[in-house]
């Protein structure tokens, strides 16, 4: 999950205009949607932006120097690039998930105070009826399914996709109304708001700081492995020279 | 029917941008300088930003982030070793491509069949 940019990016991204800030977003928002690694995502959105600002600093245009292709840009940098592991996957969606379900009392709890005003005086506790709470439920998870739509919409979410998640969201709808009939409509729960927030806060913390320590275990390896080869180079041409000197020497001994 | 040149240069600018890698520490807009006034009038960094990617993940370069006199840091690119080696099978096939392609379409270059 990553609802911003760092703020580091955030603040260059604004410096550059507003049409190649469009651009910018537009291939983020792709490069996000297909699981690019979060650590190689930051880097090649600053890669983006450091180019943007070059080819303004030429007198050029951005959007020429990426070509009218958009798409075909962004899928080839996603072919090249390396993705999120699975692990990484399952936290950056459950971390969404959370996100939803630990918005859940509190809106809810804010939504009462405002029409009905039951919660003003009660201290920060939430009452609602069970069947009320797994509505809400639903609405979250479309909410969240609908996420994904929107954040694959850049290019076109595959039909595939779109057509499973319509699906869901029709069973989901249907379940859910016909909830009534199974689920008592008597059975009342109270939640501490406070205690709700808190628990869903650290759930989240500890999502993103797994996450983002994988996700920079499998970028740093490959820098790792780069600084490795880096190395070895410098080595390598090092040794040549030693052997070019020494091969200088001889002949002029020769001589 | 129009060439779809992409195909063809695709696996072309790889090697192309190998070689002027090979030659001395450079940046993106260098190379596609290099690369206009060697002849290929295409090329932009949407063209080559995906394939210096793609040769970084391969580790056939290495990048650094050094200071430019145009505002923010740039990237230079250095060959490494794995690099070198791809470059020098790519130059061998290459040669061996297009004496094939030479011996096929024949030294006028015609595509007429007799």
């Amino acid at each position: 999950m990553q609802f911003r940019m760092k703020r580091v990016l955030k603040k260059s991204l604004a410096s550059v205009s507003q049409d190649d800030r469009k651009i910018i977003r537009r291939i983020s928002t792709y490069l996000l949607s297909h699981h690019m690694n979060e650590v190689v995502y930051e880097e090649t959105v600053s890669d983006l932006i450091g180019m943007a600002e070059e080819c303004r600093a030429r007198g050029e245009d951005f959007s020429q120097a990426i070509g009218p292709d958009i798409e075909g840009f962004s899928r080839e940098l996603i072919k090249n690039a390396p993705r999120m592991s699975w692990p990484e996957r399952v936290l950056a969606d459950l971390q969404w998930f959370l996100y939803c379900f630990g918005m859940l009392v509190p809106v809810m709890y804010i939504v009462n105070l405002i029409f009905t005003g039951t919660g003003a005086g009660a201290q920060l506790t939430f009452t609602a009826t069970i069947l009320t709470f797994i509505k809400y439920c639903v609405v979250c998870t479309a909410v969240v399914t609908g996420i994904f739509i929107f954040r694959r919409r850049g290019f076109g979410a595959p039909k595939l996709t779109l057509g499973i998640y319509i699906a869901v969201f029709v069973i989901l709808f249907t379940v859910t109304d016909s909830l009534e009939r199974f689920v008592p409509t008597d059975i009342v729960i109270h939640l501490d708001v406070i205690i709700w927030v808190v628990t869903f806060g650290v759930l989240l913390l500890l999502c993103w700081l797994i996450r983002r320590l994988s996700a920079m275990t499998t970028a740093y390896m490959r820098v790792l492995g780069q600084r490795l080869q880096r190395s070895f180079h410098i080595h390598r041409d090092s040794g040549d020279t030693d052997k070019d000197k020494d091969n200088e020497k001889e002949k002029d001994n020769e001589e | 029917m129009d060439f779809d040149k992409s195909q063809l240069m695709r696996g072309t600018l790889e090697g192309c941008i190998l070689k002027i890698i090979s030659v001395r520490t450079t940046y993106g807009y260098e190379i596609i300088e290099l690369l206009r006034t060697s002849g290929f009038k295409d090329v932009s960094e949407g063209t080559i930003y995906p394939i210096l990617m793609r040769l970084l993940r391969a580790g056939m370069i290495v990048s650094e982030l050094l200071p430019s006199p145009l505002g923010p840091k740039r990237k230079y690119y250095t060959i490494t070793e794995t690099g070198l080696e791809y470059l020098s099978s790519f130059y061998s096939y290459w040669t061996q491509l297009s004496t094939a392609v030479a011996e096929i379409f024949g030294e006028e270059g015609s595509c007429n069949s007799e």
